[in-house]
């Protein structure tokens, strides 16, 4: 159904800004000092991944503390 | 001056929002496959009906305008309000066949429900539902979580330009990931590959450990993935996230929940390697503050009830309950009624307020967002540094969301304009709740839970609920999901447009 | 005097005697009602009949969590593994599970079990046995499904020529 639906013809842009849309990107990039490696982002997954969950469990152990703590101050 | 849209361009809408609508009429076929392996005919053939009518929907619609046709970014704005409306409408169909919803409209709710990651139902004996139904529910969680528009570019080979990159934009999601919209949208997958994967792993081992067979484990698995993932918060057993009676069970989903709320853009920096932006970045530190300072109060709150008072309880009921409603989940191991009864007082406020708050911007979380209250937070302390300077001197407040960026009064001001208009609606729904006759508290809750897409109910949202307050709630799910700015520009069009067609008759 | 004294001494041994307490019945209720707060049956040993659903799952200590529905709500019961033994069929969309009547305690926030809201069993008694769900196969949705499709299919072709055709 996809083969169908998409072998068509590309949208046109339009777009009444300054900037040609090809250069839109670099011009963000210069102006916030954003990096743009994409590629970098897929090869380090499982190390970005561990790192989240263990901010996750620091993050759901502490406010669990804290939550502890407040109650035996009540 | 209104720019209204000409005919040209509803064909255009109208021609875009079609192929969402085709997409759709694809995913409907996982169900199908479902329904054929679980030998539930009958349910199959709902999805027989489903694929049939939004194909042909969707085909009616793309008709409207040719292949290619462009599109610019206030058309973007318009499609995205209407692929919500357009996704509940032929959603709902395979659900009302089931015969387990009250009428078309609840099936819609559920729809809207669903996509939206809300997680507010109306389904009836959702314990003898068949697996093909369940899985659709919580599919739409999947869909509607990471963008319907999303979802339908990742799959387009080559959508480049302005009008795929506004159809993204006028999702809320105002981060650009990636150089190019695909590969943000790839990115978004890959993500969602690996949470999903791992919640899968992780919840399968729990449930095969408490004595589900394997298939249903593997079901349920899924299900609670992508609801806790997708922060919706449906659940495949009426009672919910209580159905397990698990600690484990509870602990995976509150880090899913977590890794729902958290901004993809956040993702992309952590997996690069820039492991730096967590500790500095405004969201991250004011989503660690706001539950900081919720928990606190939780803490107290409980210890304050006569029930909740055991710190098991205090971690399971009110810290479980606070990150569910803060990351707009909506899992809940209490039931309705427990709330204002046992619960109450301090406890809910802070469910309450968690729920209102939000979280993070450019993920499936719902309610004004971190990063607004990061802002407004930040702007109050330059104002107020502001005012208490000599007249001359400039101050600067700056905050780090992926680079160094200043306070300014644009920034300020439309974090505020939003967060006023999630208020109002919170109010507006809450009145027409009390206006039902139901309680303030109650009343107030729910809307909330709808506006922010969140889910936690107390027992308003049920098949006998009053058809205004369906229909209000439906589309307050519908106006916080797409954070007001689609909204209103879909009703501007209209509004405009009958004017101007009545000043030339 | 004496035989006062001792009289008294016997009947001051008799009340220190341990006896059978009254037992209170069960109070008979119903799952909607169990789950209501401050129905005023925390604590308190209830009754109530409903249909066991899904499964019966792990409790630890020997016990397992059945889920019963009841009045349109289903609750978790407690209890241990050989009473859970009785129930044979379970309510799912293909099958209507046992129908039960549990007595036991509610606790509206169970401290063994986290707070959630539970019903610790002391009686189970298996009332009807589940029976198959007939769930009637509706053919006019496949002749609906499949003209529709089919509609769809033509439509677009039709579209996507009258497009390549040159006007």
């Amino acid at each position: 159904m996809f083969a169908v639906i998409y072998g068509y013809p590309l949208p046109r842009m339009w777009h009444n800004a300054s900037v040609p849309a090809s250069d839109r990107w670099g011009v963000m990039r210069r102006r916030h000092g954003v990096k743009t490696r994409s590629s970098g982002a897929f090869r380090q997954w499982p190390v970005g991944l561990l790192v989240e969950v263990a901010a996750f469990l620091v993050l759901m152990g502490a406010a669990s503390l804290i939550a502890l703590l407040a109650a035996g101050m009540a | 001056m209104w720019v209204t849209p000409e005919k040209q361009n509803i064909r255009a809408i109208l021609h875009y929002t079609g192929m969402l609508v085709l997409a759709l009429a694809a995913t409907m076929v996982i169900p199908l496959v479902v329904a054929l392996v679980s030998q539930e005919w009958d349910p199959a053939l709902d999805y027989v009906v489903g694929v049939g009518v939004t194909a042909l929907v969707g085909v009616l619609l793309v008709r409207m305008a040719p292949r290619g046709t462009p599109i610019n970014r206030r058309d973007g704005l318009l499609v995205t309000a209407l692929a919500w409306l357009a996704a509940s409408l032929v959603g709902a169909i395979p659900l009302v066949l089931s015969g387990h919803f009250g009428s078309y409209l609840d099936a819609c709710f559920e729809a809207m429900s669903g996509f939206t990651t809300s997680g507010l139902v109306l389904v009836q004996d959702l314990d003898h539902l068949s697996n093909a139904h369940n899985v659709w529910r919580h599919l739409t969680h999947l869909i509607g979580g990471q963008g319907i528009v999303v979802a339908a570019l990742s799959v387009a080979l080559g959508m480049r330009g302005g009008g795929a990159m506004s159809l993204y934009l006028a999702e809320g999601r105002d981060e650009r990931i990636m150089p190019n919209v695909v590969h943000t949208a790839r990115f978004i997958w890959v993500v969602t590959a690996a949470y999903v994967g791992l919640g899968v792993v992780l919840l399968t081992i729990v449930d095969l450990s408490l004595g589900m067979g394997l298939g249903r484990s593997l079901l349920h698995a899924f299900c609670n993935t992508t609801a806790c993932w997708d922060t919706g918060g449906f659940g495949p057993q009426s009672q919910n996230s209580l159905y397990y009676h698990s600690a484990w069970f509870e602990t995976i989903t509150v880090m899913l929940m977590l890794a729902g709320t958290m901004n993809f853009n956040l993702h992309a920096h952590i997996w690069r390697g820039e492991r730096v932006e967590l500790l500095r970045n405004i969201e991250a530190r004011t989503v660690t503050i706001n539950t900081f300072i919720l928990s606190v109060l939780m803490g107290l709150g409980l210890a304050g009830t006569t029930l909740y008072a055991s710190s098991g309880e205090i971690i399971r009921k009110g810290i479980y309950h606070l990150i569910s409603a803060s990351s707009g989940t909506g899992q809940q191991t209490l039931y309705a009624s427990q709330w204002t009864g046992g619960y109450g007082g301090l406890a809910l406020v802070v469910i309450i307020l968690a729920m209102a708050f939000g979280g993070m911007a450019s993920s499936t979380a719902g309610g004004i967002k971190a990063f607004r209250i990061g802002v407004i937070a930040k702007g109050l302390l330059w104002r107020t540094r502001a005012a208490i300077a000599p007249q001359s001197a400039v101050i600067t407040e700056t905050y780090h969301h992926f680079s160094k960026q200043t306070i300014n009064y644009e920034l300020f001001s439309n974090a505020l304009l939003v967060a006023v208009l999630y208020v109002f609606t919170y109010a507006a729904g809450a009145v027409a709740g009390i206006v039902y006759g139901y309680p303030p508290a109650e009343a107030l809750f729910e809307s909330i839970s709808a506006a922010a897409n969140v889910g936690l109910s107390t027992g308003i949202t049920a098949p006998g609920m009053p058809t205004g307050l369906k229909l209000i709630y439906m589309f307050e799910m519908w106006a916080g999901r797409l954070e007001f700015l689609a909204l209103f520009a879909i009703i501007a069009s209209i509004v405009a447009a009958l004017v101007e067609r009545r000043s030339h008759s | 005097m004496k035989v006062i004294v001792r009289i008294a001494l016997v009947a001051l041994f008799l009340c220190a005697v341990p006896a059978p307490a009254l037992a209170f019945a069960p109070v008979e209720s119903t799952g909607a009602e169990l789950v209501t707060a401050g129905s005023g049956l925390d604590g308190v040993e209830v009754t109530f009949e409903g249909e066991v659903i899904s499964e019966a799952l792990a409790g630890g200590q020997g016990h397992v969590w059945l889920n019963v529905l009841s009045g349109g709500v289903a609750i978790g019961v407690w209890m241990p593994e050989q009473m859970a033994e009785r129930v044979e069929t379970f309510g799912m969309w293909s099958h209507d599970g046992d129908i039960v009547r549990i007595t036991g305690v509610l606790n509206e926030a169970c401290d063994t079990h986290g707070g959630d809201l539970d019903v610790h069993a002391t009686g189970l008694e298996v009332i009807t046995s589940g029976t198959p769900r007939e769930h009637q196969v509706k053919y006019w949705k496949l002749a609906v499904g499949l003209v529709a499709l089919a509609a769809a299919y033509v439509i677009i072709r039709q579209a996507w020529r009258r497009e390549e055709r040159p006007s």
